[in-house]
This record gives C-alpha cells, sequence and structure tokens, in this order.
C-alpha cells in the first residue's frame, strides 16, 4: 500500500536539496529569467522589424514552452543523480520506500518546481513584454498540461538510461532533448523541416503544441478537438512508455547491485 | 523461533557475460534477539549477502524469509522493521545531518521523531553536529550518524556491515555497548559482518566463515577455534583467508 508519509519524505529531501545547492536555485529561478530577458529582448527586435505581427508573441510563448519541457524533463533524472552523486542510494532503498512512492514524490516534486518556473516567466513575460499567454484562451492550460505529461515522460526515458548506464551517462539528463530540440518545431513551422524529419517530429506531442501555439498567435487559428486528442494520446503514450523503461531499468539496475555502487 | 532463515542463496552477476558467482547457496538461521556474523575476506561475498537481505540487491534464486515469511514478495513491509547501518554508504552530502536524519525518521514513520533523532544525537555525541552538513564530516563522525539513521525506528532486525570502521576505540566500545543492550532490551536480532576479530569474539553468538561465496562453518565462535584447534578468531580468520578450510 502507498504510504503518504514516506512520498512526503522523499519530497522533504529534494526541497532540503534545493535550499542548500545554488545549482538547483540557478535552475528554478536564474536560467528561465535569462531565457526570457534573452528572447524576450530578440522579440522586441522582431516586432520593429515589422514581421508579420504575432511573430515575435510566438517565439516568447514557445520559449516559455520550451523551458518548462527542458526543466520538467531533466528535474525527473536529477532527482535520481543527486542521490547517486552523494552515495545516498544505498540508504535510500534500504528503506520501505517503493518504487511507486518514489515516482509520485519525483512528480510532486517536479510540479511544485515547475509551478515555481511558470509563475516567473509568465510574470517577466507580462511585466517586461507585456505578454500573457492565457489572453490566447485557455487551450495554452491544455498544451502546458500536455507538456508536464511528456516531459516527464522524457524524463523517466533519460533516468532509465541512467539506471541502465550508470553516472557515466548522466549526461543524458540535460542533453538528450536537446537532440529532438531541432526537430520539435519549437521557433520554426515543421514544413520548414525536411520530410523524413517532419515525419519523425510528427509524432512528438510537443511539435504539435509548438505549432498549436504559432497557430493561434499568429494566425488567430484554434486548434480542432482532433488536434488536442492526438496531443493528449500522443503524450500518455510516451508517458506510458517511460515508466515503463523506468521501471525495468530500476529492477535491471537491483539486479546488478548499481543501487551500492552507483558509478 | 528464526526471524531470519536464509536458503539456498545464489547470485550471479553479469549471468550472460563474464558471469561471477558471488554466492554458491548460502544457508542460514538467525534466532530471536541473536547477534550473527558472517566472516570472510574481501569478496567473499559477506555484503552482496546482507544487500540482498535487504532488498538492495536481486538474488538469482534461493529463499529469504524474514519471521517466517517469504521476503521478496513484500519488501517494503519487512524494510520498515529492519534497518542497516554500512560504513560503504553515505547519506545526502549537501544537506545537514539533522535534516538527513529527518528523512529517514519520516520515511520510517516514526512517531516524535525530533526527540528521537536528539537521544540519538546526543548518545553516540555528535549533538553539536546536528547542523553540519554530512559531507563536511570525518569518516568516523559520518560512520556515528550512519548508526543514528540505523536504530531511529527501532528494528527488530539489524544488519550492520563493519559497524565500527574509522572509529576510534572509545566510541566503537560505545557502540558495541548499545547493540548489546538493543539485544538485551529489545531482542533485537543482529547480522554483522566485522574484520575486527575481538569484536566479533565479544559480540556474536555464532558465526558463519564465508569464503568463495559459500559457508563452510556455522557455530559459537569458541567452537570454531577449538574446531580448527586455533587459539583465537583472529587465527580461525586467518585460516579462513588461505582457503585452509577447502574441501
Amino acid at each position: 500500500m502507498i504510504k503518504f508519509h514516506r512520498i512526503g519524505a522523499y519530497i522533504l529531501r529534494h526541497l532540503y536539496e534545493i535550499r542548500a545547492s545554488l545549482d538547483r536555485k540557478a535552475d528554478i529561478f536564474l536560467f528561465p529569467v535569462i531565457d526570457i530577458l534573452t528572447f524576450g529582448l530578440l522579440t522586441v527586435y522582431i516586432d520593429k522589424l515589422e514581421q508579420r505581427p504575432g511573430i515575435a508573441l510566438a517565439i516568447l510563448g514557445a520559449v516559455i514552452f520550451w523551458t518548462l519541457v527542458y526543466n520538467i524533463q531533466r528535474d525527473i533524472s536529477f532527482s535520481i543523480l543527486e542521490d547517486a552523486w552523494s552515495r545516498n542510494l544505498y540508504n535510500l532503498f534500504s528503506t520501505p520506500l517503493r518504487l511507486v512512492e518514489m515516482i509520485l514524490g519525483t512528480l510532486a516534486i517536479s510540479l511544485a518546481k515547475a509551478c515555481v518556473t511558470i509563475i516567473i516567466t509568465l510574470g517577466l513575460a507580462w511585466g517586461l513584454f507585456q505578454f500573457n499567454l492565457f489572453q490566447f484562451g485557455w487551450v495554452m492550460a491544455f498544451y502546458i498540461l500536455n507538456i508536464f505529461i511528456f516531459s516527464w515522460a522524457f524524463g523517466f526515458i533519460t533516468a532509465s538510461l541512467i539506471f541502465r548506464f550508470g553516472t557515466k551517462a548522466q549526461a543524458v539528463a540535460w542533453s538528450l532533448i536537446l537532440v529532438i530540440y531541432p526537430i520539435s518545431g519549437v521557433f520554426y513551422p515543421l514544413s520548414t523541416l525536411p520530410k523524413t524529419l517532419a515525419d519523425f517530429a510528427s509524432i512528438l506531442p510537443i511539435a504539435h503544441i509548438f505549432e498549436g501555439l504559432r497557430g493561434i498567435i499568429i494566425d488567430a487559428r484554434s486548434p480542432s478537438t482532433g488536434d488536442l486528442l492526438i496531443i493528449l494520446a500522443l503524450s500518455l503514450l510516451y508517458f506510458s512508455l517511460g515508466l515503463f523503461l523506468y521501471s525495468r531499468a530500476f529492477r535491471g539496475a537491483k539486479e546488478r547491485g548499481w543501487f551500492i555502487h552507483p558509478t | 523461533m528464526n526471524i531470519v532463515e536464509v536458503k539456498n542463496l545464489r547470485k550471479i552477476y553479469r549471468p550472460r557475460k563474464n558471469p561471477v558467482e558471488a554466492l554458491r547457496g548460502v544457508s542460514f538461521n538467525i534466532a530471536k534477539g541473536e547477534i550473527f556474523g558472517i566472516l570472510g575476506v574481501n569478496g567473499a561475498g559477506k555484503s552482496t549477502t546482507l544487500n540482498i537481505l535487504m532488498g538492495l540487491l536481486t538474488a538469482t534464486s534461493g529463499e529469504v524469509r524474514f519471521f517466517g515469511q517469504d521476503f521478496f514478495s513484500n519488501e517494503s513491509a519487512f524494510k520498515s522493521r529492519m534497518n542497516i547501518a554500512t560504513a560503504y554508504a553515505d547519506l545526502a552530502g549537501n544537506i545537514t545531518v539533522y535534516q538527513n536524519l529527518k528523512v529517514f525518521a519520516l520515511m520510517y514513520g516514526v512517531a516524535n521523531y525530533r526527540k528521537k533523532i536528539e537521544a540519538m544525537l546526543d548518545y553516540f555525541g555528535i549533538e553539536h553536529l546536528r547542523n553540519e552538513r554530512f559531507d563536511g564530516l570525518s569518516a568516523g563522525q559520518k560512520t556515528r550518524v550512519n548508526l543514528c539513521k540505523s536504530l531511529l525506528n527501532d528494528p527488530e532486525i539489524l544488519l550492520l556491515d563493519e559497524p565500527t570502521a574509522s572509529l576510534d576505540p572509545s566510541i566503537a566500545a560505545r557502540v558495541r555497548e548499545t547493540l548489546l543492550v538493543l539485544r538485551r532490551d529489545k531482542k533485537t536480532t543482529i547480522l554483522m559482518t566485522s574484520h575486527n576479530m575481538n569484536e566479533v569474539e565479544q559480540m556474536c553468538d555464532r558465526v558463519a566463515l564465508l569464503h568463495q561465496g559459500r559457508i563452510y562453518r556455522t557455530d559459537t565462535p569458541k567452537n570454531l577455534q577449538s574446531f580448527l584447534r586455533v587459539p583465537s578468531m583472529e587465527e580461525v580468520f586467518i585460516k579462513l583467508a588461505r582457503g585452509e578450510f577447502e574441501e
């Protein structure tokens, strides 16, 4: 049976980590601010070039979404890496903590951190550049929800690679997502991509989300229910895949004794 | 009554590629309130046995029963009644001693954890370290914090891997005294490994001699010495290390 005191303890362990670590605080507060400032100022410049109206805003919206994707997926694998780096996995997994409780704790802490990031980025975009994401309707909340689901899934896939290959594969925690960065159409339409890459992008829910974001902001075109269902279905599919790979890799790590010698 | 029953435990690392057989059918029982030692050279399989019993490592085959029930089918339930202290693992380095202990106390659902943590810190003489970061501690201080962690939930079964490694003799003596009191007052069952033969002789009711993944003999320290016609456990260990038991 799931015990909430164990999930709470796991969350507390990571809250302490955030409080103690400058790196973790920078992840939540500093880097999103730098991104929004850099791209926000770029959009001011683009606006002055008298391009199609809305392009600048679409870029700013895309930066906010991408910041979320990057941070959320990274937090999942960092929750494991932090304990591996401090050789604490041994003690952690000798407690009654179950895998499902660890997953719920990881999701909860990731949700809390991402909410702080959302507040900071949306607040800055509104305060400095008069950009309110939700002026484009509550479909944006649906997009954010799916960004969470997909990014968690991607984080679980990344963390499963760490379980499998150890801390020598730790760079995947912050770099693997960059493999899909160019083909996700973050700043340009999928039609810009060569056909093979565009086909591949079509199975990524975030590619549909960025496409939808541009459609709403630049062309004032609302996504169809079908478009939204495709996004949700793909996100859930990746989430299931992520959880499957994560639990499988966890079992493999236990088989090999990785929690004892996490190298 | 046997609290711990281990039957024909085997562990093969990398079964498909370069297999290494770490345990080759280890069996032993431990009675309630007994202090049971496992002796062996590095690589004999002591830590592997402890790690399987703590649910940190999957056994290739064999059976582990705690309190008469299968451990592998519901590890979490049994782990809440157990704990481990090892010289080979740390707590989270970035956070303080108190924060670490609080996280583990909550993990085990310890009621009135503040009082418990303070009593433990005080008992092991590390109250002054409560707000120090764990990674700033010396090896001996870390060992003491680990021991505090291992006693937070009043475990019925306590696994100890080199419990007094890196401790100065006076603290080590206090740790041994604590363990003996625990056994006397709470009937805690203790399974330990140690390279300190005086400690083994002083504390263990029975000792299993483990060599290359097999137990060669299990008996009281005194009986092992008379069986091998040696004057001390030190000599028993030397014979074991030289493989002079091998059939």
